[in-house]
C-alpha cells in the first residue's frame, strides 16, 4: 500500500541500507483527545502500522488533540512569537533502530494539515534538529500520507517529535501513524569539506565586504550565481577593493543609547543575542533587564540550555513572564539551573508556563511556592508525564493566583484544597485528566472559597458526580464550564443542574460531551435560562431530539459553535436545514459508511 | 492645506545649515520638544514668534520631517506610554513607504525624531532598523550598520559561548 511513499529518492542509498520503521514507543505529548487508561483518541494510538489509513474520518483507533480551531491564551513575549512558527501542541516518539533520516511519512486520517515542525533528537551531537518546518496548512479533507522534503542530516536519530498547529482547522485531527525511513548509521560515511563549499565560503565573505546579500535562499541558485556572474556583477556595479571601504557619515553607534535600545525593544531574543555579540557597547545595551521583562523559551525549547539559562539569569532582573514550556529535554536544562534562576528573579515573576517543563520536579515546585510570591499564573500542563513523586504542597504558599493550569498535572485532591483556600481571588482553574481527584469534594471547596470563579474545566476527571453540581451551583461568577466526560454514571442530573444554570447566567462557553445523564428537559434548560451561551459540546449525548436542539438554536442568540457529534437521533438532512437557518457553526464529525 | 485659516496659522523653522521651512502650527505641534517651546511663549505670541532654530536638524532631515507631520497633522497621535506596549502592530502603508530610504537618511531621521521628540515618527523608525537587524547574524549587522568589531579575542570567548544557543548548525 504504502510502496510509493517508502521509495527513497536519492541515488546515494542502496536499498539494502535502508531502514523503514513505525514508532515502536510514545515518549511524551502535549495533549490527546483520549484519557489515560483508554485507548479510544489516545496519543499512543501514533504508534505502530497504519490501521485505518487510506479512510477518512473520525476514529478512535487514531491519534486526536483535544483542541483544534484559534488559540484563545495569550502568548507571552508577543515580539518572540511574532512571524515564527510556533506549535500548539506535540508528540514525541521513538522508534526501533537509529538511522540517519531520509523521510519520514505522516498518515493523517482526519483533518489533515496541522504539522508545522519534524525535529528529530540527534543521538552523537546530543541535539534538536529541525527537519521540517513550515506554516499549518489547509488541505483537502482526505486521507494523506505526508511525506514533507527534510532538511538532510547527516547524524542519527530513533527521536522524533511532531509539532502541531491545528488553528486553521474546523474540527480534531486524526493521526494514524507515523513511518520513518532512513539508512542504517553503518553505512554513514563522514562527508569530506568538498571545494566548492570551501570557494563559497571567500565569496561569501567578499559578498559581505560589498555588503551585498544575495535574496535567493534555493542554495544551488546561489551557488550558480557565485560560480559564474558573481565577477560580472562585481564590475558592472563598479566596485573594486579600495571601494569597499565605503564610509557612512554616521554610524549607528553614534546614536544615543537610549535610541539603540529603542530599536533593540522590537527585537526577539534571539536577535538581541546576537546584538550583544556584535560590539561591546551593543552588549551592554542589550543586557538590559527592561528588555527582558516577558520571556518566551517555548519557542526555542530545543536550543535551550543551561548556559543560555544562566546567562538570562543576569539580564531577567525585571522579569515578569516566563514561559519555559517544554524545555529541558535530556538533561538540557536541569532543577538545579531552575532553582537558581528563580532564588535570583523568582520575586518579580507574575506569570511563570511551565507546560511539559521536563526538569519539573518536586524541589522547582517548592521553590515556586517558596520565592514567587507574586504569580498570578501558574501553567504545569503535564506534570505527570514528567515526574512520578510530585508534591505539590508547598505551592499552598502562593496567595496571588487568579488563573492556574493543572491540567494532566497529577495533583492530589488534599495539596488542591490547600492552594484553593490560600488563593481565594482564583478566576479560572484548569483540571482536566486528573482522575485521581476527588471532584466532589473539590466541587465543595470552590463553592466555599473560590466565589469569583469564572472557569472550571474539568474535562475527563470523571468523578463529578450530581452531589458535586448540587454543591457547584452555589457559584455565580461561572463563565466557562468543562464537564466533559464527567457524570457519566448519572441518569438524572435535572434539578442540580437547572440550579447552576439558573445561578451561572453568564456562562459562555459549556462542555457536556458525554455526560450521559443530560436529557431532553435539561436541554429545554439550556435554552431558558443561558441566554449569553457561545458554545455547546453536547458531543455523545445519545437520547436527545431534535426538538430539544432547534429551541436552543432559536432562544440562544449568542451560540456560534455547537458540537453535535454522534448524537444519535439528529439525521444529516436536519443538520444541514439548521446551518442554513441559523448563524450557528455545527460541528459533526465524519464517520465513514463502514460504521 | 489650510495654511491661511487663522485656526491652523502658519509658523517658520530654520534648519542648522540655515535653510528657513515654512510649515502650520498644527503640524509642529507633534513635536513634543517645540509644543514645550511654544506653550513658554504663550499661544499669543504665535504669530510675531518668528523663525524657530533648530541647530540639531539639517534641511535635508528637516525637509523628511515636515513631510511626515504634514502628513500626520490630523490624526491623533499615541503619548510615550501608549507607543511602550505597541509591539508588531499595522503599519500604514503610507509610513511603510514613507520609511523607504537608504540607511544615513534613516539614522539622521531617528536622531531629529529623538530631539524633536516626536514618538510616533521615532516608533517607526526605530522600528525599521530593527527589522533589518532581525534574523541577521552578528557579522551581518556589524557590516550592515558598519560597526567596528571591538572585541578581544579573550573576552570573544565568554560571549560566544553565551550565543552559541542561537547559532544555526
Amino acid at each position: 500500500m504504502f510502496s510509493n511513499n517508502t521509495k527513497c529518492s536519492t541515488s546515494e542509498d542502496d536499498d539494502a541500507s535502508i531502514i523503514s520503521q513505525y514508532a515502536q514507543d510514545l515518549l511524551d505529548y502535549s495533549s490527546c483527545y483520549g484519557s489515560h487508561g483508554s485507548l479510544s483518541y489516545s496519543a499512543v494510538n501514533i504508534c505502530g502500522r497504519p490501521c485505518k489509513y487510506p479512510s477518512y474520518g473520525d476514529f478512535a483507533e487514531c491519534f486526536s488533540l483535544r483542541h483544534y480551531g484559534p488559540r484563545t491564551d495569550n502568548e507571552y513575549s508577543v515580539k518572540d512569537i511574532h512571524d515564527k512558527i510556533t506549535f500548539h501542541d506535540f508528540v514525541v516518539i521513538q522508534f526501533e533502530n537509529f538511522v540517519v533520516p531520509r523521510e519520514i511519512t505522516i498518515f493523517e486520517t482526519y483533518n489533515p494539515g496541522a504539522v508545522v515542525k519534524i525535529l528529530a533528537y540527534m543521538w552523537n551531537d546530543k541535539r534538536w534538529e529541525v527537519l521540517y518546518e513550515e506554516q499549518p496548512m489547509l488541505v483537502e479533507k482526505k486521507s494523506r500520507a505526508f511525506c514533507p522534503k527534510l532538511k538532510k542530516v547527516n547524524a542519527m536519530t530513533r527521536v522524533l517529535r511532531i509539532e502541531f498547529d491545528c488553528s486553521l482547522l474546523d474540527y480534531y485531527i486524526g493521526i494514524d501513524s507515523v513511518l520513518l525511513t532512513g539508512l542504517k548509521p553503518s553505512t554513514l560515511i563522514p562527508q569530506p569539506v568538498t571545494e566548492s563549499k570551501f570557494i563559497m565560503g571567500l565569496i561569501q565573505q567578499k559578498l559581505d565586504n560589498v555588503n551585498f546579500r544575495p535574496q535567493l535562499t534555493a542554495s544551488d541558485a546561489i551557488e550558480e550565481f557565485l560560480k559564474n556572474d558573481l565577477n560580472k556583477f562585481i564590475e558592472n556595479v563598479g566596485f573594486t577593493d579600495s571601494a569597499v571601504q565605503i564610509r557612512r557619515e554616521k554610524a549607528i553607534s553614534d546614536m544615543p543609547d537610549e535610541v539603540i535600545f529603542k530599536i533593540m525593544s522590537f527585537l526577539d531574543l534571539k536577535s538581541l543575542y546576537n546584538c550583544s555579540r556584535v560590539s561591546k557597547k551593543f552588549h551592554q545595551i542589550a543586557k538590559d533587564p527592561l528588555l527582558y521583562t516577558e520571556v518566551n523559551l517555548r519557542v526555542y525549547w530545543y536550543r535551550v540550555n543551561t548556559i543560555l539559562f544562566s546567562s538570562l539569569q543576569e539580564r531577567c532582573k525585571l522579569i515578569r513572564k516566563l514561559d519555559l514550556s517544554s524545555c529541558g529535554y535530556y538533561g538540557s536544562v536541569t532543577a538545579e539551573d531552575f532553582i537558581k534562576f528563580l532564588r535570583a528573579n523568582g520575586r518579580s515573576l507574575t506569570h511563570l508556563r511551565l507546560n511539559s517543563s521536563q526538569f519539573l520536579n518536586s524541589f522547582c515546585l517548592q521553590q515556586i511556592g517558596f520565592k514567587c510570591e507574586n504569580l498570578i499564573e501558574l501553567s504545569l500542563q503535564n506534570y505527570a508525564n514528567i515526574s512520578e513523586e510530585r508534591e505539590f504542597r508547598p505551592l499552598s504558599l502562593l496567595t496571588r493566583l487568579e488563573t492556574v493550569d493543572l491540567s494532566r498535572s497529577g495533583i492530589d485532591t488534599f495539596a488542591l484544597v490547600t492552594l484553593m483556600k490560600s488563593n481565594k481571588n482564583l478566576l479560572h482553574m484548569y483540571l482536566a485528566f486528573n482522575q485521581q481527584l476527588s471532584v466532589d469534594q473539590i466541587c465543595l471547596h470552590i463553592s466555599i472559597d473560590l466565589p469569583r470563579l469564572r472557569t472550571l474545566d474539568l474535562w475527563k476527571c470523571h468523578g463529578l458526580t450530581t452531589a458535586g453540581l448540587r454543591v457547584l451551583a452555589r457559584c455565580e461568577n461561572l463563565e466557562v464550564c468543562d464537564f466533559g466526560w464527567n457524570l457519566r454514571e448519572e441518569s438524572i442530573i435535572t434539578d442540580p443542574f437547572k440550579n447552576l444554570i439558573q445561578n451561572n447566567p453568564r456562562i459562555r462557553k459549556f462542555v457536556l460531551a458525554a455526560v450521559r445523564g443530560i436529557a431532553e428537559r435539561d436541554l429545554l434548560n439550556i435554552a431558558a435560562l443561558c441566554t449569553n451561551l457561545e458554545y455547546l459540546d453536547l458531543m455523545g449525548i445519545v437520547g436527545i431530539t431534535s426538538e430539544a436542539v432547534h429551541k436552543i438554536l432559536q432562544s440562544c442568540n449568542r451560540l456560534k459553535v455547537i458540537d453535535l457529534s454522534f448524537c444519535e437521533n439528529l439525521d444529516d438532512v436536519t443538520l444541514f436545514q439548521w446551518a442554513n437557518e441559523f448563524n450557528v457553526c455545527i460541528k459533526r464529525s465524519e464517520v465513514p459508511s463502514e460504521f | 492645506m489650510d495654511i491661511d485659516r487663522p485656526s491652523d496659522p502658519q509658523v517658520s523653522v530654520v534648519s542648522s545649515d540655515g535653510t528657513m521651512f515654512h510649515t502650520t502650527l498644527k503640524s509642529i505641534l507633534l513635536s513634543g520638544t517645540i509644543k514645550d517651546m511654544i506653550e513658554h511663549i504663550g499661544e499669543g505670541g504665535v504669530e510675531n514668534m518668528g523663525a524657530i532654530p533648530l541647530q540639531n536638524v539639517d534641511s535635508k532631515t528637516l525637509e523628511i520631517v515636515i513631510k511626515w507631520i504634514e502628513h500626520h497633522k490630523d490624526n491623533i497621535q499615541p503619548t510615550s506610554e501608549e507607543i511602550k506596549d505597541k509591539t508588531a502592530d499595522f503599519i500604514d502603508p503610507w509610513d511603510e513607504n514613507f520609511l523607504e530610504m537608504d540607511l544615513d537618511k534613516l539614522y539622521n531621521l531617528i536622531t531629529a525624531a529623538n530631539y524633536l521628540n516626536i514618538p510616533q515618527l521615532l516608533w517607526l523608525s526605530t522600528r525599521k532598523i530593527a527589522m533589518l537587524i532581525k534574523n541577521r547574524t552578528p557579522q551581518e549587522i556589524r557590516s550592515l550598520f558598519n560597526i567596528e568589531d571591538d572585541w578581544t579575542p579573550q573576552e570573544i570567548e565568554a560571549v560566544q559561548k553565551e550565543n552559541q544557543w542561537c547559532e544555526e548548525k
